[in-house]
């Protein structure tokens, strides 16, 4: 693109050559953006028939088997294509550089060829989970616990090779990412100057590098044994499944805060440019991320509480999981109070982000009686953990995602959505996603175990509710797509900056000029200067 | 549904306690911070464009304040929590010891005595039992949700879990370890009885008033409990293994291009050394031994089960 002039915006070339041959960070992003809402509604289009099977007891569309390989085609779609290159590999790529005021990443075409690879890894995916004939499609569940996974006949090297090729991606993106904060600032945007979203992507881009190689290797050692019969984790080879769980969880706990982390950064931007206030506690909340990234990593024991694991392991996971709970709280009432003597619009980012901080307390104070003890040992493995979970990646991840989506959306496409129905879209979103897990913390409670395809009819009034409100639960995602689509075709033009920020990627026009700035800027002052009255 | 558990067990009572003081902490939590959120959100709305806001940038005291309440709050329940769950997994000396194994999709109890038992664990009631616990393929999990107890169930490997019931009556066994199709048809009954039908059971007494089960009834209920029926079915439909509906005394083909007419010694010879003469076409998935887990008493009860299916 040599012939690119300063003021053409990234989005006029057409093409596929201009696009899948690109290296500029924006149309990456895009890209990304693209594949994995691709995925989101793939893998949400099989919860759908997940729930529908779980309407009432028994068999209501699919067999056992079918019902086994819908939800690990949900948890391995969910897990792997959307939510881990999620925010950072979206939001992140595009604003990154036009946040720290950057011309691009640090490694353009290291950051292409990341995309690349994730695109190969998908393939993998795809083939193990849809791509034989019905019999072979996967059903291990996207935690491929051994000796399952080294036993079942299904397609489980090629989803391992996949997610193995899938870490690359994640490794060198999160690698681009943390050379691109340290050596592409601005002139003045110091590490205390730096947004909290940026904070939040340097976080989630530690865990990235240091925790997936160990995913790599595990599913490397998995493939081993399934070959060439090496015994890692089969006992009858000698080996041994609870080093399977130990290693697999020490990548997959960290990586939900790689998921998570980037929501809170994108939640931090939002509240005080719809507050118009500076954001309450900025150092608390940006080491508080690093704190996060810290102890994540010592805490994947406690997916091990009931699983055998020694007294003593049980005793100290538990206290290292609680102290997850310490920076969580602290970035909790940091947000909270940035509201206070603010002049607050709800439009719907901000209606978005209000609805991250009100579900992930839901998310974070239910995960207590998991960390503790002797109330975990009740809860384990049912559907406690499963509406848990749910509210920290949909309550939290997917809603800062769309939060983040609907704030920048005027900045990535120069359109404007329309207001109202984004509103009713979240109100539909919102009313039906509690209703999908609300009564999942009930069924857990009550002893209904996870990954049942069947179950007893005292549990039925229960999941049926449950299933009734994923239905308006996905009906809210098409609408609220539907609406974003809708704007990039009959949507107003919007301005440069229509909320008034203070942050460097809306002193660019909308959409950005392929080369961000025409300078490079040089920053005064922090980014959340926002109040009227100085000093009061 | 489990729900009210208290006086079912010790253990699972003061669990509920612990897990009620923490619905009481969580909903405080809950309704503080979303109290002042939507508070604020209401309050603080924007009526003029050029409504002022305050320059509130961050409190040393305030950040201090709200790092360290959470941080002993957390310190209180961890302890509180260890109290209770360190009771749970300390099996009292005396406590009558069931081995407990799992497989793909069941379960058996081995007793004292040597007498095994599938899917239906009867124990006395007020008396501690600790389950020895080992699976004889994939990961399972042994849960008992009136008993608030559960632990993993793995090959290779002993766990354990104790209980001791303080009421009668029939309790569910759940797997909660993700273990393969019928995963969710992998349930059990725990039978809690009291002392004079304890005594009964051990002597394999009827109970009163009862009449003795007659071969073929009790090969049913053998084909019920030991899963049989997960891959057998007795209506000619093929799950996935034969069907026994007719196959007695009919010819079979095998895999190995044998053939044979399926008589008593064939029927014992497959249950326990299933992989011996496999039916042509059911190669996908091998079924397991039953050596050592059906008797031979068992095995002519199967048989008359089996030809009373014509």
């Amino acid at each position: 693109m040599s012939h690119a002039h300063a003021d053409e915006h990234y989005l006029q070339a057409k093409g596929f050559y201009n696009w899948f041959f690109s290296v500029d960070h924006k149309r990456i992003g895009l890209m990304y953006l693209l594949a994995i809402l691709f995925f989101f509604l793939v893998a949400g289009f099989s919860a759908i028939l997940v729930r529908t099977e779980l309407l009432f007891p028994g068999h209501t569309i699919v067999d056992a088997r079918g019902y086994n390989v819908l939800f690990t085609l949900h948890g391995a779609i969910m897990v792997f294509l959307f939510i881990v290159p999620g925010i950072p590999a979206t939001l992140g790529n595009f604003l990154l550089p036009l946040m720290i005021g950057a011309k691009d990443v640090a490694f353009p075409r290291l950051n292409l060829l990341s995309f690349w690879i994730y695109l190969l890894g998908v393939v993998c995916v795809l083939y193990a989970l849809v791509g034989t004939p019905w019999k072979d499609w996967l059903d291990t569940g996207w935690t491929l616990y051994a000796p399952y996974s080294v036993q079942s006949s299904t397609g489980v090297i090629p989803i391992t090779l996949g997610v193995f090729i899938l870490g690359f991606s994640s490794i060198l993106t999160g690698l681009n990412f943390t050379v691109t904060i340290h050596r592409l600032r601005a002139p003045g945007m110091t590490w205390h100057r730096l947004p909290l979203f940026c904070w939040a992507i340097y976080s989630a881009s530690l865990i990235q590098i240091l925790a997936t190689p160990v995913v790599g290797i595990t599913l490397l050692l998995l493939i081993m044994e399934r070959i060439f019969g090496i015994g890692f984790f089969t006992p009858a080879l000698g080996g041994d499944p609870i080093l399977f769980e130990n290693m697999f969880w020490f990548y997959s706990h960290p990586v939900v805060y790689i998921m998570i982390l980037p929501a809170m950064g994108v939640v931090a931007e939002i509240l005080p440019v719809f507050s118009k206030k500076p954001i309450f506690g900025y150092r608390a909340i940006a080491y508080s991320s690093l704190a996060i990234a810290l102890v994540s990593f010592f805490v994947w024991g406690h997916h091990l509480f009931v699983s055998g694991m020694s007294y003593w392991s049980r005793w100290v996971f538990s206290l290292l999981t609680f102290a997850v709970a310490i920076p969580t709280a602290i970035k909790v009432f940091n947000w909270i109070s940035t509201l206070y003597k603010g002049s607050i619009r709800l439009d719907s980012p901000m209606l978005y982000a209000c609805a991250f901080i009100f579900l992930f307390t839901i998310a974070g104070l239910t995960g207590i009686p998991l960390a503790t003890l002797a109330t975990d040992v009740h809860l384990h493995d049912s559907y406690f953990v499963v509406a848990h979970f749910h509210y920290t990646m949909q309550g939290g991840t997917v809603i800062g995602l769309l939060a983040g989506l609907h704030f920048w959306y005027p900045k990535i496409f120069g359109k404007m959505y329309n207001e109202l129905a984004s509103k009713v879209g979240f109100w539909m979103l919102f009313i039906g996603f509690n209703m999908t897990f609300m009564p999942q913390f009930l069924l857990g409670y009550f002893g209904m175990p996870r990954r049942y395809y069947d179950y007893l009819q005292e549990y039925a009034d229960l999941h049926f509710m449950s299933s009734i409100g994923a239905y308006l639960n996905g009906l809210a995602y098409l609408f609220i797509f539907g609406n974003l689509i809708y704007g990039l075709f009959k949507g107003k033009a919007a301005a440069k900056n229509p909320y008034e920020s203070l942050s460097l990627e809306w002193t660019v026009p909308s959409p950005p000029p392929l080369t961000n700035f025409d300078e490079v800027p040089t920053v005064e002052d922090w980014t959340y200067g926002y109040a009227s009255e100085q000093n009061a | 549904m489990p729900i009210d558990v208290s006086g079912i067990s010790e253990i699972g009572t003061r669990v509920d306690q612990v897990q009620m003081a923490l619905i009481w902490l969580m909903a405080f939590c809950f309704i503080a911070c979303n109290a002042v959120l939507i508070y604020f959100m209401l309050r603080y709305r924007r009526k003029s464009a050029n409504q002022p806001t305050a320059d509130l940038r961050g409190s040393h005291f305030i950040e201090t304040v709200w790092t360290l309440i959470p941080t002993i709050v957390v310190i209180i329940i961890f302890f509180y929590g260890i109290n209770v769950w360190s009771d749970m997994r300390t099996p009292p000396e005396d406590s009558y010891q069931i081995n407990v194994k799992a497989r793909q999709w069941s379960w058996s109890f081995e007793y004292p005595d040597g007498r095994v038992e599938a899917t239906e664990m009867v124990v006395p009631v007020d008396t501690p039992i600790k389950l020895n616990m080992v699976s004889e393929d994939v990961l399972h999990s042994f849960f008992l949700p009136h008993f608030r107890v559960k632990e993993d169930v793995v090959p290779s490997q002993y766990t354990y879990l104790w209980f001791e019931a303080k009421k009668t009556g029939d309790y569910h066994i759940f797997c909660t370890e993700y273990c393969g199709k019928d995963h969710s048809a992998m349930l059990g009954n725990l039978k809690v009885v009291d002392e004079e039908a304890w005594q009964r059971w051990l002597r394999n007494e009827p109970e009163p008033g009862q009449a003795p089960l007659s071969p073929e009834q009790r090969g049913e209920k053998l084909w019920e409990k030991w899963g049989c029926k997960g891959c057998h079915s007795t209506d000619g439909s093929v799950v996935l293994g034969p069907s026994f509906k007719g196959i007695y005394g009919k010819e079979e083909h095998f895999e190995s291009g044998e053939s044979l007419v399926i008589d008593d010694n064939y029927i014992r010879e497959s249950i326990y050394s299933p992989q011996a003469k496999i039916v042509k076409g059911f190669t996908n998935q091998l079924m397991p031994s039953f050596q050592g887990q059906l008797k031979e008493d068992d095995i002519s009860d199967v048989i008359a089960f089996i030809k009373s299916l014509q």
